[in-house]
């Protein structure tokens, strides 16, 4: 006998639920079936001689279920206590206790190892506004065993810590829907179904907007009577008929039910978790509006009740649909980046298989086949070139439009487009690990992730929406007791019911206060500064180093492989005594073939640069800290240090002025010398890289200072930031020493950024304020760094440092707009003014405008250009 | 769960309650005196305060109770 526990997705209802349970129940071989709609799981006890668990997953499956995973297998227990069971350590229910005492008889789970965090992304709809996003973080983190709860609401995604032994996804889920909000767990990228939810979102909200106009232009045209004269007299009694109670009602109805449900169910749903949200301050309003026009249809309520108000009603419902319309179309802008990221992706791949070619899905390539690729193609996944040459178009993404060369032995990059030749490739990166989802899932981190400023709007929203209910209660007294006779409303305004003259002005309040816009304000400006960087190669992990960006006064760069390139390159070739350059170099060459040190590699390259042939030597000795001697057609070469020709006879004097010049230039100098006889000398350099000294320049006009950190000597490093024109110099400094030089300047005050590659540069990048490491680098540095270049080209820290000045512009003025379309339109509703200087419907409009624009606005964005752009 | 609820329940209907009695009060008073004000005036007033107070209600109470627990 077997006992097992399988997770079942889709039961709604009771109903569900015994579907369910008849299906498997009428199995032959069950013995038991329990099926607990709240947890999603069905327990079954069952005789595996007749039956497997195979079978009884089907015939959940054949009613229409999903069967999620096997949660938990438990061996029946046996009289000397319980086997051990194997069972997903993420399947403990919401609330289950985990006690060391002694286990029971029966099913258990077993507790998860103490301490133990994992993280999930769920995707939220059904959130209008900043205070959906506060009731659902607030709903989160009172769970037991939720430690953090981010929620974004333009990417509709909240990222969820939790401990996995105290709570599970399910019930992460399960609180969010039963706060009023629909959920899922998103698991990897799915372009497809982020697409489809962004269409159906659309989808809806257009057939919304379409019935509310239908259906609200003929009430409110009714109600606007005589006011309109030209359509009274063009069509000979057309306003009997719309200006009709029982027409007026009807239509009504159909729009509060049908377009207008959406904020009622919200509201509904909401408050019965103590959520309020702003579909509670358009149901108010709008509700109030109809039922008062409704009760004064049916019912005698005497004077000044004449009046129907069904038309302020519907188009206030109808101008917020617009509005949802609208911003739904916004929202799948902002959201283009990671859909042109994803669509880069190859869907197939041609792989050799047993010596033949073959076509396969991208998913089927494993790490180690061999990927064929042709001319005009897209690369499936990351590899090494194996066989063959070619050039690739990186721009997608590096944003450089010039194909890179590709030989034997290079790394490729899955979604770059090959341009000329055929070549193959090992796979090294499939799947979620390749390049470019890497890349997705960062940029999709960074879009959910909160800049600390969204937070404080957050709160401030979060506490508007019962603020302006307060506001409306605390109007409607005063223009009810007080405002209505001081002003004499029923003689100036012709509305004779002191509530009507009250509620009017109440409903006003409620509709034009709406803080939807402080809601999407900075995520949506996020969403669109992180696109438009991860578009062009720069990778910002996430609002909070966007906003910090912002401020830095001071980069620190790293100099080996960030300045320079961190190769050596042979620089000087100065022979003395009538031998040639060549010579020199060949011999010189000859004493380092075979070498493996970089100075050694850096003069072999140098003279396989001028096509000199270089040929074997003999012996070769490397003298440690001096240099190396070989022997070469019968003679004795020398190369190194001064030292190393004085120590064997020889004078250098006459190289030394020489010498000191290359080495002033942080240059390193080395003798040559061939039977006791010097020959010249040679020198190599670390180089600059191409815009080095372009974007050290860049940021010193946009008032930031430049410091260049190395563990060379003072002489070189000096010499270098000449070249590169860097400001301050901290050279020989240990590696250990970097993140104590970057403390230093953060204790006087300054903001600042380390820009590195290395290891070594890794702490140093935690420690500053922003890290910004360069694709080209480590593991290590791109995972300790805030901002990634995948682009080899410094002038993408200035890119980086003006996308955030100016996403934190947007967000600015987006808040701005926001507060002050709220904090201007409060006074006018409740008649600081006057008494309706604003009509109900008219607010509405305003309200949904507010949104709009300020989407509008971020959407700006979008046409930054980079540095290195406007360069070309 | 639902005890958390049957008590913001409580505590936001009895805030309703109050200020809809309070608005009744002063409305009844105002009917007397003015003839503006007639008694449908003061229901539809008094239900139309008690509903937002009861909104407000549910939205504060919970926040209010989980701070005092």
């Amino acid at each position: 006998m077997e006992d097992v526990r399988i997770k079942v997705e889709g039961m709604t209802c009771q109903h569900c639920q015994m579907q369910v349970h008849d299906a498997i129940a009428v199995l032959d071989g069950v013995t038991m079936v329990r099926v607990d709609i709240e947890a999603g799981e069905a327990t079954v006890s069952y005789d595996s001689s007749k039956i497997d668990l195979e079978q009884i997953k089907q015939a959940v499956r054949d009613t229409g279920y999903q069967v999620l995973e096997e949660v938990e297998v438990c061996p029946v227990p046996t009289p000397d206590g319980m086997k051990l069971m194997t069972e997903s350590l993420a399947s403990m229910p919401v609330g289950a206790e985990v006690k060391d005492e002694a286990p029971p008889a029966g099913p258990k789970i077993a507790p998860s190892p103490p301490g133990r965090i994992e993280t999930t992304t769920i995707g939220v709809t059904g959130m209008t506004c900043a205070s959906c996003v506060q009731n659902i973080e607030r709903g989160l983190g009172k769970l037991d065993g939720v430690l953090k709860v981010s929620v974004n609401l333009t990417t509709e995604k909240g990222t969820v810590e939790y401990d996995p032994g105290r709570i599970t996804v399910h019930g992460i889920i399960k609180a969010v829907t039963d706060i009023g909000y629909g959920a899922e767990e998103i698991k990897g990228v799915d372009a497809d179904r982020e697409r489809e939810a962004r269409e159906k979102e659309i989808l809806s909200q257009k057939r919304n907007l379409i019935l509310a106009l239908i259906l609200a232009v003929p009430v409110s045209v009714g109600e606007m009577g005589q006011n309109i004269a030209p359509l009274v007299n063009a069509i000979p009694g057309i306003m009997g008929f719309l200006g009709n109670d029982y027409f007026q009602f009807i239509f009504a109805t159909l729009v509060m039910l049908l377009p207008g449900r959406q904020f009622f169910s919200g509201a509904y749903k909401g408050l019965m978790h103590g959520a309020t949200d702003m579909n509670l301050l358009i149901a108010a309003g709008t509700g109030s509006a109809y039922l008062i026009s409704t009760a004064s249809v049916f019912l005698d309520l005497g004077t000044g009740f004449e009046h129907k108000y069904f038309g302020t009603a519907v188009m206030l419902i109808a101008f917020i649909v617009l509005g949802r319309y609208m911003e739904a179309n916004s929202r799948g802008k902002t959201s283009e980046a990671i859909k042109k990221l994803m669509g880069l992706q190859a869907r197939t791949a041609r792989i050799v298989v047993d010596k033949t070619e073959r076509e396969v899905s991208i998913e089927d390539v494993k790490p180690g086949d061999i990927v064929v690729v042709r001319p005009g193609e897209k690369l499936p996944v990351d590899g090494i070139v194996v066989e063959g040459r070619s050039a690739l178009d990186e721009s997608m993404l590096t944003g450089e439009s010039i194909p890179v060369e590709k030989n034997m032995g290079d790394e490729v990059i899955g979604a770059t487009i090959n341009k000329t030749g055929s070549f193959k490739y090992r796979a090294t990166r499939v799947g979620s690990d390749t390049a470019l989802a890497q890349i997705i899932k960062l940029v999709e981190d960074a879009q959910t992730s909160k800049a600390p400023i969204q937070r404080i709007a957050d709160i401030v929203a979060g506490h508007f929406i019962v603020t302006v209910m307060s506001i409306a209660l605390v109007a409607f007294f005063y223009w009810y007791f007080i405002g209505f006779e001081r002003l004499d409303i029923a003689a100036n305004y012709g509305i004779a019911s002191p509530f009507l003259a009250a509620l009017l002005i109440a409903i006003t309040v409620l509709v034009i206060a709406c803080p939807c816009a402080v809601g999407l304000a900075t995520p949506i400006a996020v969403m669109v500064g992180t696109g438009k960087g991860a578009e062009n190669g720069i990778l910002i992990k996430g609002g909070e180093a966007l906003e910090t960006a912002q401020n830095l006064d001071t980069i620190v760069f790293d100099k080996t492989g960030t300045l320079t390139r961190g190769e050596p390159q042979l620089t000087d070739v100065v022979p003395v005594g009538g031998v040639s350059e060549d010579t020199l170099l060949m011999l010189a060459a000859v004493a380092e073939k075979g070498s493996e040190h970089p100075l050694g590699e850096a003069i072999v390259k140098g003279a396989a640069a001028r096509g000199i042939d270089i040929p074997n030597g003999q012996d070769f000795n490397a003298i440690a800290g001096h240099g190396v001697q070989v022997t070469y057609e019968g003679s004795r070469v020398l190369l190194g240090t001064r030292k190393l020709m004085t120590d064997n006879g020889m004078d250098p004097a006459q190289l030394n002025n020489s010498m000191e010049a290359m080495e002033n230039d942080g240059k390193t100098a080395m003798l040559i010398a061939k039977d006791n006889g010097i020959m010249g000398v040679i020198a190599v350099a670390d180089t600059l890289k191409e815009h080095s000294a372009e974007a050290v320049k860049y940021l010193q006009e946009m008032g930031i200072t430049t410091v260049m950190i190395t563990g060379d000597n003072r002489l070189t490093a000096e010499a270098i930031a000449r070249q590169v024109g860097i400001d301050r110099v901290l050279a020989e400094v240990l590696p250990q020493d970097k993140v104590a030089e970057v403390k230093k300047l953060q204790a006087k005050g300054q903001k600042v950024a380390m820009v590195g590659d290395g290891i070594n540069d890794a702490p140093a990048l935690m420690q500053a304020d922003i890290g910004i490491a360069l694709g080209s680098g480590t593991d290590v540095a791109m995972e300790s760094a805030q901002i990634v270049l995948i682009k080899d080209d410094l002038r993408d820290v200035v890119s980086s440092i003006e996308l955030s000045k100016r996403t934190m512009g947007k967000i600015k003025q987006g808040l701005f707009w926001a507060f002050a379309y709220n904090t201007a339109g409060i006074p006018i509703a409740v008649g600081l003014f006057g008494p309706y200087v604003i009509a109900p419907a008219l607010a509405a409009l305003f309200m949904a405008m507010s949104s709009v624009s300020v989407t509008a606005n971020a959407l700006l964005l979008k046409r930054f250009k980079l540095k290195r752009q406007e360069a070309v | 769960m639902a005890i958390q609820f049957a008590k913001t329940l409580g505590f936001s209907s009895a805030t309703a309650l109050a200020m809809g009695a309070l608005f009744y009060v002063l409305s009844a008073g105002k009917s007397a005196a003015l003839a503006a004000y007639t008694v449908n005036d003061t229901y539809l007033g008094t239900v139309f305060v008690f509903v937002l107070a009861l909104i407000i209600g549910l939205a504060v109470w919970p926040r209010v109770l989980e701070k005092k627990e």
